[in-house]
């Protein structure tokens, strides 16, 4: 008799246990804000995405800790593309089943491009914060979709200004054979000739060579004043390097973001000093300088430029939901696109991000930087803006 | 020295040797004849493990070596002189007789077997840094026969030495040969020409098609004037 | 006058890398027949390996002087070129298959190492210490870098050692054997098996020693090893496939042709590329046997 009851009593007590459970979560996850990252851990993309991607974890921790957003916390959900553009489709879907009030989009921008089509439909607010390509907010009318990565055409205006103040007139480019290189070259030599420059020669180094000592006596004869570097291979840029450094060649050497992967600076070794690269980053800023501290003290390592893409990014998209008062996707969405002013970590100093005029390109068309490697390392500012 | 025990197989699906049993004792030179495509080479390629497809068994100096790879038998002393030659051209005189020796242990038998060999047929001593592709077909032949010989073998099996040489150079080979045979070694001789087979060996087979058809003494044979009669009846259906 | 000596200084390094390669090819293919285009990955392979042994960027390093780091590629590498042909080629040479078939298996093999590379060590490429330094080096009236006399003497010792090696060893001249007569060759007693195994390793340790070697100049890269099979086959039928000194000549051609086409032609830089590969088309269409002419084979 009494093991009957006592058991009836515990079977009670495990319904009201269980069904108080779901009650339970429920206002956990009232207490938590989801945001959505797409990544890229293991394919083509991952050197770029990943660095971003960890900015944007840090920024979230540093948030976090100051109380979260609308004293909630932020909870990051980060799912890999492998920089695949079907793929990113996919996971951009998953997120918004997940409950994101917001996606970030890390990786390429073929893949973020096809990730758009998603939070088109779901009326998702979308950012990506360091994808450059100038078609992403044009191809597809998306209201929802945010872009504040530097664009390729401001980047070429600014590394195109920095050419000109420095007075050189005639000039040779030296590419590789991938088509991403022959579309760098041909835009430089677009800005070039749009600046008053001659291209004297464009010397090709192909995928595979084993010596560009060829192409560099050749650049050499011409005498140029300056060389432009539009390669993106790696191997063929080093090289360009051995060859430049083994003719005791002295021309300067300037190049656009593609002369901006960290990984290069270990490939050629003390070979790029002195070279001039487009960047966003200044890291005199005040606020590149909190990231930089920050970043310091918890990675025990010094930052690239890109975590600090990621940072800001988080950074605004709280700013939006603050500004929102709420988890309402188009009161945030309405909140981001009337941002002004947004200073962050990237971008030159006296710079900021704004949506202007219903655009929804957020970048500063002044905000890129020509920086030089001195080092080893990637070096002060030498130029900001396109004037 | 050599036994085989239905050995058939062939170069494909399709068999070419049908249960062929032979024996050879020690000391013995055998002849093996037949007419053409008789499956005589194929036989050769069988007992020297150089045929594809092969079942049956095979038994050289009392141990069973079925399942042995060329270079094994080698080692355990049987040497093959292939038809048509099949020596190393660009190569001199020397280096092939080298070559023939590459199952040999020590220096001094090296020595030896060069001057064995040598001695057996002057004129390659005479010709020891000629390329071996500049050389009458009867020298490369006698050269063959030497590279088969350097690996000291117990038993020689020789294809259709006889083949498009000529009667003085088939005169000295034949000589050779009998030299080797006072001196121990036994051999199995491929040979289409009746004649010849008798005057080297002291026993034949007689295969047509891939099957062994007739055993017989040389001297039986002998009393045989015309082989081909003998190829004809012996191919005919009763025997078939 | 001063551009044409540096050319040639780097133009004589880069024909012997592509000598190496097709050095490498023809190790396998004189007796095997079998044309072996992994051997990219294989050059890949030693340039990681050389990395690893001497950096600390793979794994901690073992703080290897740079023989060491040759000695460690020539091992592993002829290890590996002898576990592929047992687990490869060994099992469909077995069956009878023709001689198709291991071509074919070994592109298989081309795949499987690339993705491995790719794998372990990603996309980065990865900067392979030049045992000299790098400078620029006067020896005379020629100036390179000290890698690229480097690479020069170490190929020519290469090339010189083979080259004995097949014209006056006994082992040497059994390989060329099993190459003219595979039957006869096994009728002397000649193992076949045992050459097959030792022409891949050896072919391998070839191959893995050009990616060492040229991995200071262009980075060790999961992508290296597709051009220079390339490049090693190019250079492979200009020479000719019968000796040991065509690999070395048609390695020479092909880079000079390179590089004083990139030069000199008065054509625009990214055509210039077509230049060795219409020399190719022209040697497999007029003389495919190469420029020297192989031994007779039977």
């Amino acid at each position: 008799m009494i093991h009957t009851r006592f058991a009836s009593a515990m079977a009670i007590a495990a319904g009201l246990l269980a069904g108080s459970l779901p009650l339970v979560q429920t206002a956990a996850a009232q207490d938590v804000i989801k945001i959505g990252v797409i990544t890229d851990r293991v394919g083509s993309g991952k050197f770029y995405a990943e660095p971003v991607t960890r900015g944007i974890e840090l920024g979230t921790k540093i948030i976090n800790e100051k109380g979260g957003v609308l004293g909630k916390k932020i909870q990051l959900i980060i799912e890999d593309d492998q920089n695949r553009p079907d793929v990113s489709a996919a996971k951009a879907r998953k997120l918004v089943d997940d409950g994101v009030v917001a996606i970030l989009s890390n990786t390429g921008s073929p893949a973020t491009q096809q990730a758009q089509t998603v939070s088109l439909e779901t009326k998702t607010p979308h950012l990506t914060p360091a994808n450059s390509a100038d078609t992403l907010t044009t191809q597809l009318d998306n209201p929802w979709f945010f872009q504040t990565g530097p664009l390729a055409s401001i980047q070429l205006a600014t590394l195109m200004s920095y050419t000109k103040s420095r007075g050189f007139k005639k000039v040779a480019i030296v590419r590789d054979n991938s088509s991403l290189s022959q579309s760098f070259a041909e835009s430089f030599r677009k800005g070039l000739e749009g600046v008053g420059i001659q291209v004297a020669l464009e010397e090709v180094i192909p995928q595979g060579a084993t010596s560009a000592v060829a192409n560099l006596q050749k650049v050499r004869a011409e005498k140029v004043d300056a060389i432009l570097q539009a390669g993106i291979l790696g191997p063929e840029m080093l090289q360009f390097f051995r060859a430049y450094q083994q003719l005791g060649m002295k021309e300067p050497i300037l190049g656009s973001y593609n002369l901006s992967i960290p990984a290069y600076l270990t490939m050629a070794k003390d070979l790029m000093d002195g070279v001039v690269f487009v960047d966003a980053y200044d890291d005199t800023k005040p606020e590149a300088k909190v990231f930089h501290d920050i970043y310091l003290k918890e990675y025990k390592e010094e930052p690239s430029s890109l975590p600090a893409y990621g940072w800001d990014g988080i950074h605004l998209i709280a700013a939006a939901i603050t500004k929102a008062g709420s988890l309402d996707k188009e009161k945030i969405r309405a909140a981001l696109a009337s941002t002004q002013n947004f200073t962050g970590a990237i971008g030159a100093k006296g710079t900021s991000w704004s949506f202007r005029d219903g655009k929804r390109t957020g970048f500063d068309p002044q905000g890129a930087v020509v920086r030089v490697i001195k080092n080893n390392q990637h070096g002060p500012v030498v130029h900001a803006g396109q004037k | 020295m050599l036994e085989a025990v239905a050995l058939s197989g062939g170069y494909g699906p399709s068999d070419i040797l049908r249960e062929v049993a032979i024996t050879i004792r020690e000391g013995e030179a055998v002849a093996l004849l037949g007419p053409n495509g008789a499956g005589k080479s194929t036989l050769m390629a069988a007992l020297t493990a150089t045929l594809p497809h092969r079942r049956g068994v095979l038994r050289f100096g009392g141990e069973d070596v079925s399942g042995v790879p060329s270079h094994g038998l080698v080692a355990k002393g049987l040497a093959l002189v292939p038809e048509g030659r099949q020596i190393f051209s660009p190569f001199s005189v020397v280096e092939n007789l080298r070559l023939g020796a590459m199952k040999l242990g020590s220096r001094a038998t090296l020595e030896e077997r060069f001057d064995y060999v040598y001695s057996l047929f002057p004129r390659l001593a005479e010709r020891k840094s000629q390329r071996a592709g500049a050389m009458s077909g009867g020298e490369q032949q006698m050269l063959a026969i030497g590279r088969a010989l350097m690996s000291k073998p117990n038993m020689l099996l020789l294809d259709e030495p006889f083949l498009g040489i000529a009667p003085k150079v088939i005169d000295e080979i034949l000589a050779a040969l009998q030299l080797l045979r006072r001196d121990g070694l036994t051999f199995l001789l491929v040979e289409q020409k009746l004649p010849i087979a008798l005057m080297a060996t002291e026993r034949a087979y007689v295969m047509i098609k891939g099957h062994i058809v007739l055993e017989s003494d040389c001297p039986s044979l002998s009393q045989r004037s015309d082989i081909h009669d003998l190829y004809f009846s012996l191919s005919s259906p009763q025997q078939a | 006058m001063e551009d044409f000596l540096e050319l040639t200084v780097s133009a004589t390094a880069s024909g012997c890398i592509y000598a190496l390669m097709a050095l490498s090819y023809l190790i396998v293919l004189r007796p095997t027949s079998i044309i072996n285009f992994a051997i990219g990955e294989w050059a890949a392979t030693g340039a990681f390996v050389g990395v690893g042994v001497l950096t600390t960027l793979l794994w901690p390093r073992l703080d290897a002087p740079y023989p060491v780091a040759v000695a460690i590629v020539l091992v592993v590498l002829g290890l590996l070129g002898w576990a592929v042909e047992r687990l490869t080629v060994r099992p469909l040479v077995k069956r009878g298959a023709p001689v198709t078939s291991p071509i074919l298996a070994l592109l298989g093999v081309l795949v499987i190492f690339r993705e491995t590379l790719t794998l372990l060590f990603g996309a980065d490429p990865f900067p392979s210490p030049p045992p000299l330094g790098y400078r620029r080096l006067e020896i005379g009236p020629f100036a390179g870098a000290p890698q690229q006399f480097f690479i020069i003497a170490v190929t020519l010792t290469i090339f010189a050692g083979v080259w004995y090696f097949f014209e006056r060893t006994v082992w040497g001249r059994a390989f060329e054997a099993v190459a003219i007569n595979r039957r006869a060759a096994a009728l002397m007693g000649i193992n076949l098996g045992r050459v097959t195994a030792l022409a891949f390793a050896a072919g391998a340790a070839v191959a893995g020693m050009a990616g060492l070697l040229i991995s200071p100049l262009t980075s060790a890269h999961y992508m290296m090893g597709l051009p220079l099979a390339i490049q090693g086959f190019t250079a492979l039928v200009i020479g000719g496939v019968g000796r040991v000194e065509g690999a070395l000549l048609g390695g020479l051609i092909l880079a000079f042709a390179e590089q004083l086409g990139a030069r000199y032609l008065p054509i625009p830089s990214g055509l210039t590329l077509a230049f060795p590969f219409s020399l190719l088309i022209l040697f497999l269409l007029l003389r495919p046997t190469g420029l020297i002419a192989p031994r007779e084979v039977r």
